[in-house]
């Protein structure tokens, strides 16, 4: 079987026989602003294949385009969900734009600009799992005493810290997926598990001829030990350490930015140095905050690089 | 066509069209009687009609894949298989035709990969060379201009 396409209606008489001639394509369109001349939808079908930039220089050639490119539907949807997608943190006031063109933007300049992190953004909700989980590894500067207790320094991925709005800091362990859709499978996951943070992370030292340390054998490798005297040390490792966060804006030893640029944390009942908060340099909207002794990232940080001091050392 | 030329194609290529197949589904049950049924298509000159009779053909030999947003390339070559890249590579109305064609006919593979080329074509273009393109005249006043050079900006450290 087949059908036959032809002409029963004719709707241009008079043009078309002159016409035919000239082999004119289509439609008989005005020559001038030939892409206006196709329905909206039609319009927003080319221009979600559009990148931002040029999504925005085609708004610019006329009136209707540039009605037309301010609209969700013109592909800021999409730009949107792209962009957002490999992002830490996207600002949740950017995101909650009804304009994606907006939220678009501004989430944008957010990140450019703001250095400073709200509390939703530093905490994790237990109830929600959703958060931020935090990595932390020692710097080098800490010494070996510490850095022999950091599994980064074994190659192996980052201690995971959350933080809790009642104030505490728990050390993570479970599964670090983050949440950021309703996934189902995930919630199905063994719930996470927060404990006090079994090191502390100044002040009193380590211990443990006779265990292990926790989370290296929880990786399946045997921990260095750090033996400390012959005193009765060693039962320091299984007692969690107390430790709270707070906020600063006016440190003593650095110049006040706002509230959610420093943070403060108080390990088993003394302050160690502050740790100053900015935007990740990587570039993907995380945060990391820093001390002379540790590093926080706001997402998995990379891998220890094999060339650095510490690797050669040992 | 709208010139009244006929062609004759065989159902399942026709039936890429969902215009074409709406109608013929909907009266199924005379199928048999007509080896040859008309499909008068007054909006689409001969020469769309051979392109998109071109397109639904090779089709049924090799369909296209898929088109994978966001895009990887800005290359047609990279997107879609050779025939498919070498197919719109045609003069800019004849694929703004073949644009409302695919639309009026609702073949949405080709809608698919003529939006694709026609965002090609403008992609990487400033507002001036767009402008150009489609012979607009300039109807923004130099405050919107401004306006949107500075929302332009945003985009320079991205």
């Amino acid at each position: 079987m087949s059908i036959r396409a032809t002409k029963r209606v004719k709707l241009h008489d008079n043009k078309n026989v002159s016409d035919r001639k000239q082999k004119s394509f289509g439609l008989d369109l005005p020559q001038s602003n030939i892409l206006a001349s196709l329905p909206e939808d039609l319009v927003c079908r080319v221009t979600n294949f559009l990148d931002a930039r040029t999504l925005v220089a085609f708004g610019a050639t006329c009136r209707s385009f540039h009605d037309l490119s301010q609209k969700n539907a013109a592909g800021w949807d999409n730009l949107c969900e792209v962009l957002w997608r490999s992002k830490v943190h996207v600002c949740a006031a950017a995101r909650a734009h009804p304009s994606r063109k907006e939220s678009y933007l501004r989430s944008i300049r957010d990140a450019q600009t703001r250095q400073s992190i709200t509390i939703d953004e530093l905490c994790y909700d237990i109830e929600t799992r959703r958060g931020t989980i935090w990595s932390f590894r020692f710097k080098e500067s800490a010494g070996d005493e510490w850095t022999n207790l950091d599994p980064w320094y074994y190659g192996q991925p980052c201690r995971k810290m959350v933080f809790l709005k009642d104030g505490t800091v728990q050390e993570f362990s479970g599964n670090t997926n983050r949440d950021n859709s309703n996934d189902s499978h995930d919630r199905m996951s063994a719930a996470p598990q927060l404990a006090p943070p079994l090191f502390d992370f100044g002040f009193e030292r380590l211990a443990a001829d006779n265990h292990p340390v926790p989370f290296l054998a929880a990786h399946g490798r045997e921990g260095p030990r750090v033996r400390v005297g012959n005193d009765a040390v060693e039962n320091l490792i299984d007692r969690p350490v107390n430790m709270t966060w707070r906020f600063l804006s006016r440190p003593m030893d650095l110049p006040p930015r706002p509230n959610g640029s420093y943070l403060r944390f108080n390990v088993g009942g003394r302050d160690v140095p502050t740790y100053v908060i900015r935007r990740s340099p990587t570039g993907n909207w995380g945060f990391v905050m820093e001390s002379c002794w540790g590093l926080y990232g706001s997402f998995e940080l990379p891998p220890q690089r094999i060339s650095s001091a510490h690797q050669q050392r040992s | 066509s709208k010139e009244g030329d006929a062609y004759e194609v065989p159902m399942a290529v026709a039936k890429m069209s969902v215009l074409v197949a709406d109608t013929f589904d909907a009266d199924e049950d005379d199928d048999e009687a007509e080896p040859v049924k008309d499909f008068p298509l007054p909006n689409v000159t001969s020469g769309v009609l051979e392109k998109v009779i071109e397109f639904c053909k090779h089709f049924q030999e090799e369909p296209m894949t898929t088109i994978q947003t966001p895009l990887k390339s800005s290359k047609l070559e990279d997107l879609v298989q050779q025939w498919y890249a070498d197919f719109v590579k045609v003069p800019k109305t004849l694929l703004f035709d073949l644009v409302a064609a695919a639309n009026y006919m609702d073949i949405k593979p080709l809608l698919d990969l003529t939006c694709l080329a026609v965002s090609i074509l403008i992609k990487g273009k400033s507002a001036a060379e767009l402008r150009s393109m489609f012979n607009l005249s300039d109807e923004l006043s130099h405050e919107e201009e401004a306006q949107m050079a500075q929302g332009n900006q945003q985009f320079a450290d991205r």
